[in-house]
């Protein structure tokens, strides 16, 4: 025991704190690197032209999470694509692994602020990947096959 | 003097979580405890009798939310054992890391809660900052923080990510380094050492009788460790001790006898650096090859029939899984047997009579009681 020795904590005033202030600053981990990495299980995008409808991803889901609408303008036999749930997804990421086309895929994206519980119900689109953004918007989304516009 | 009751928790801040312990005390001192779980209990093994083998890889780390990959090894390794399947050694590796990766990351919490308790209010700020760096390191190899999903019977999901084993080594070397720190916060300090020993004492020959496992059993003077006994993953290639108190926690003061609340954290603060040592070995010897068998398709695993019971050393104790099949789509049973359960309403009750009021979380936080896996 020394009477110095609780002094020793002054050292500390002049370190960086161990908080970050998102938005302001990124998330990084020790050597620097962004996270969330690619590797990170958030909301679904889906390429719905790739997409064969097979439905498996509704069977594997623990949670069952994964219904399906009918869309009209697609090429495929089956006309189903997953509608997911985001009250019930637990982000295991089972569906896409058993995706037979690597149609569906999880984005490292995990924002999503709405006032109403419906809009956590949506079909994934291929436009969600690919955004650095980590907050997606209610555009970006489709709620009914109606509303899907295929690309050229 | 009048008798009088007081309930801790199920919302206080000196509880480990949902939970309840109901009091009877006179003046200061505790005449009897009686605990009241319930408050979380989801059903797991019941749920898990009515979903695929493979679905309820998804379920089961939930079942211990500061530690959830225990979970998923144990029920990985139930089921590799009906299959008769033998994984890969790679996977075997990256199992173990990240088995003690969560092992750090739930002693720092167990840690820093236990400093909380007593008043030294930095350690667990310091702590959970600490254990932030080990959640990226999950994040980047699993793509999730806490629940990860990771390790699936047949091996593990995914290979480790480029430039993985630099980081890991990196953040190693950073909590070596702040492990001097803790010491000089809570293992070196007079509080501590005041307010620890003696404090919350398992008689020593009832501790085996109890079914007290993990740490707070190698408290009392039993060098008893699964990951040695019955050696899973690669910790049959690994050199590391096993710490027992007081003949292995070299370095500190041995102030008491054992089996109570100073041994206990001892014992968490000396294996931190024994996880740290294991770490380092899995990641330099880590062998080339497959991460996963090739598994069957989820929907359709053909599970023999027969028993299997795998059991796995987690941060709290002994982890078990007995898996029944009767070869069907899902489980016929799933029994799990976790550590808590004995610590936390047993345990508790006994050891908690004719303690001080003001000891009673620190006692809790000592044994690291985990309420979610106490009702499952």
């Amino acid at each position: 025991m020394s009477i110095v020795k609780p002094f020793k904590a002054l050292q500390h005033l002049f370190k960086k704190p161990h908080t970050v202030r998102i938005p302001y600053q990124e998330h990084t981990d020790i050597t620097g690197l962004p996270v969330p990495t690619e590797r990170y299980r958030g909301f679904h995008s889906n390429d719905i032209q790739k997409c064969i409808g097979c439905q498996l991803c509704g069977r594997v889901c623990p949670a069952n999470a994964i219904t399906y609408e009918k869309f009209e303008n697609v090429e495929s036999k089956i006309k189903l694509r997953p509608v997911v749930d985001y009250g019930r997804c637990c982000y295991c990421g089972f569906c896409v692994d058993v995706c037979p086309t690597k149609s569906l895929k999880l984005t490292p994206r995990y924002e999503l602020v709405s006032p109403n519980i419906k809009d956590f119900k949506f079909i994934p689109t291929a436009e969600i990947a690919g955004k650095d953004d980590k907050a997606i918007s209610m555009s970006e989304v489709l709620f009914s096959p109606k509303d899907y516009k295929p690309s050229e | 003097m009048k008798e009088y009751e007081l309930f801790i928790g199920p919302q206080h801040v000196g509880i480990t979580g949902n939970f309840m312990v109901h009091l009877t005390l006179e003046g200061d001192t505790v005449v009897s405890a009686e605990a009241h779980p319930g408050y979380l209990h989801r059903g797991f093994e019941k749920l898990m009798e009515r979903r695929d083998w493979s679905m309820n890889v998804a379920l089961i780390p939930r079942i211990c939310v500061p530690e959830p990959d225990v979970n998923e090894a144990a029920y990985a390794m139930a089921v590799e054992s009906l299959m008769g399947w033998d994984i890969p050694e790679r996977a075997k590796y990256i199992r173990t890391i990240v088995l003690e990766l969560a092992r750090i990351s739930a002693y720092l919490l167990a840690i820093g809660g236990y400093a909380g308790t007593i008043g030294l209010y930095t350690a667990p700020q310091w702590m959970m900052g600490d254990r932030d760096y080990i959640l990226d390191l999950f994040e980047e190899l699993t793509g999730a923080r806490v629940y990860h999903i990771f390790i699936f019977p047949g091996g593990v999901r995914w290979d480790i990510p480029d430039g993985f084993e630099e980081r890991v080594k990196k953040v190693m070397d950073y909590l070596e380094s702040r492990l001097q720190l803790y010491d000089e916060l809570l293992f070196k300090n007079e509080v501590f050492f005041r307010r620890a020993p003696n404090i919350g004492v398992i008689p020593k020959d009832k501790a085996v009788e109890w079914g007290v496992t993990g740490p707070n059993l190698r408290a009392c003077g039993y060098d008893y460790d699964v990951r040695r006994l019955d050696p899973y993953a690669a910790y049959e290639e690994m050199d590391f001790d096993v710490i027992s108190y007081p003949d292995s926690v070299k370095g500190f003061d041995i102030l008491s006898d054992g089996c109570d609340c100073y041994a206990r954290m001892v014992v968490r603060r000396v294996e931190l650096q024994e996880s740290i040592k294991i770490i380092r070995q899995a990641v330099d010897n880590l062998p080339p090859g497959e991460v996963t068998l090739k598994r069957p398709n989820p929907l359709a695993w053909k599970v023999p029939k027969g028993y299997a019971y795998a059991r796995v050393e987690s941060s709290k104790g002994e982890y078990g899984y007995f898996v029944v099949s009767n070869g069907g789509k899902n489980p016929y049973r799933v029994h799990v047997r976790g550590p808590s359960y004995t610590h936390g309403i047993n345990v508790i009750e006994t050891i908690l009579k004719g303690s001080n009021i003001a000891d009673v979380s620190p006692i809790m936080f000592s044994l690291d009681i985990c309420p979610p896996d106490i009702e499952r």
